[in-house]
């Protein structure tokens, strides 16, 4: 006959599985659930705690594509492809917009440089011309 | 405490792992795929239930299987005072798992809640992704050695004595870790039934 504290014991350890308890401990353990009603509450909620373990689904995994991972390693010495995810840092978002705005300025300056020098080069008083290189409405130098 | 039933090991077809280890320690590229074959879904599914996450799981064994690749000429034979392949195999992986488990710096996917796939009522959807997150999170937050001993003896039902041999304890001491483990997760879990 078990006594309470054995099957304490081995509640404890196994639970309600029985399949997991010492063979010879089973029968007698059964009898003191049916006879003792501390034991069948303990039983039972042992019996619950594992319903709600074995409810617990593992986590999936693809078998195959693992597989295929470990020999590509083992064939080619390194990892399969896998594409680097992209860097989470807010900094990269402005790269794009901060480029447009350096080409937008410089674009501006360098017309705005240009278009002085044009104006510069097409007056008669451009310090880039002497009084002799003037050149007459008639195509004769002065 | 007394062991546990034995449950009977897994009928494996073709050769066994230690002929396969001699081939692979000669750079036998197809026996190592037949030992990859072989032992991927229970290491994996092992590596799952420890650390929690899939793509952590992925990682480790895949860590794992490149050791024995790397390191095939040093595993020793059973008879030569050598280990068993199995159990000096889901030795690494073990370590690999509570290695990658304390290096863990944020959240898994896999504990944030599943979208209902529409299979059920969306009531019933939710009160079973709400009942996993609880039990993962418990299973979760046990020391590692609580959580290894528990994930091999109760979902991956290994014999106490095979999951004394691959934590590297006695006996005694993993039943010490199994009580604690279970009595631990019956607090978290049923806290209503202390």
């Amino acid at each position: 006959m078990m006594k309470i504290s054995d099957f304490q014991k081995y509640i404890a350890l196994h639970g309600a599985d029985l399949s997991c308890w010492p063979r010879h401990e089973i029968r007698s353990a059964l009898e003191l659930i049916q006879r003792d009603a501390e034991a069948g509450k303990m039983f039972a909620s042992a019996e619950k705690l594992d319903q709600m373990l074995r409810h617990c689904p593992v986590p999936s995994v693809n078998l195959q594509t693992l597989a295929d991972k470990i020999m590509h390693r083992v064939k080619y010495g390194k990892s399969a492809a896998t594409p680097k995810p992209v860097p989470v840092n807010p900094a990269y978002y402005f790269v794009p917009g901060g480029g447009l705005i350096v080409a937008a300025i410089l674009g501006f300056m360098i017309g705005f440089f240009n278009m002085q020098t044009t104006k510069e080069a097409l007056t008669f008083d451009s310090p880039l011309y002497t009084q002799d290189q003037v050149i007459s409405d008639s195509g004769e130098a002065s | 405490m007394e062991e546990r039933v034995e449950i009977a090991p897994i009928e494996i077809s073709g050769e066994d792992d230690a002929g396969l280890m001699q081939k692979i320690a000669c750079g036998d590229n197809r026996a190592f795929e037949k030992l990859v074959q072989r032992h991927l879904p229970r290491s994996v599914r092992m590596a799952a239930r420890i650390i929690g996450s899939a793509a952590e799981a992925e990682d480790a064994v895949q860590e794992a299987f490149i050791r024995v690749w790397k390191h095939a000429a040093e595993w020793e034979l059973p008879d030569t005072a050598g280990a068993q392949f199995s159990t000096w195999f889901y030795r690494i992986v073990l370590n690999l798992c509570i290695d990658h488990k304390r290096k863990r710096t944020f959240t898994p996917i896999e504990e944030i809640s599943e979208p209902d796939d529409g299979r059920d009522n969306a009531e019933t959807g939710l009160q079973r992704n709400e009942l996993t997150k609880r039990v993962r999170g418990a299973v979760d937050t046990l020391p590692d050695r609580q959580r290894a001993a528990f994930v091999l003896c109760f979902y991956e039902e290994r014999s106490n004595k095979e999951a004394a041999t691959l934590l590297g304890v006695s006996v005694k001491a993993l039943e010490s870790l199994l009580v604690r483990a279970r009595k631990a997760l019956h607090d978290k879990l049923l806290p209503e039934k202390q």
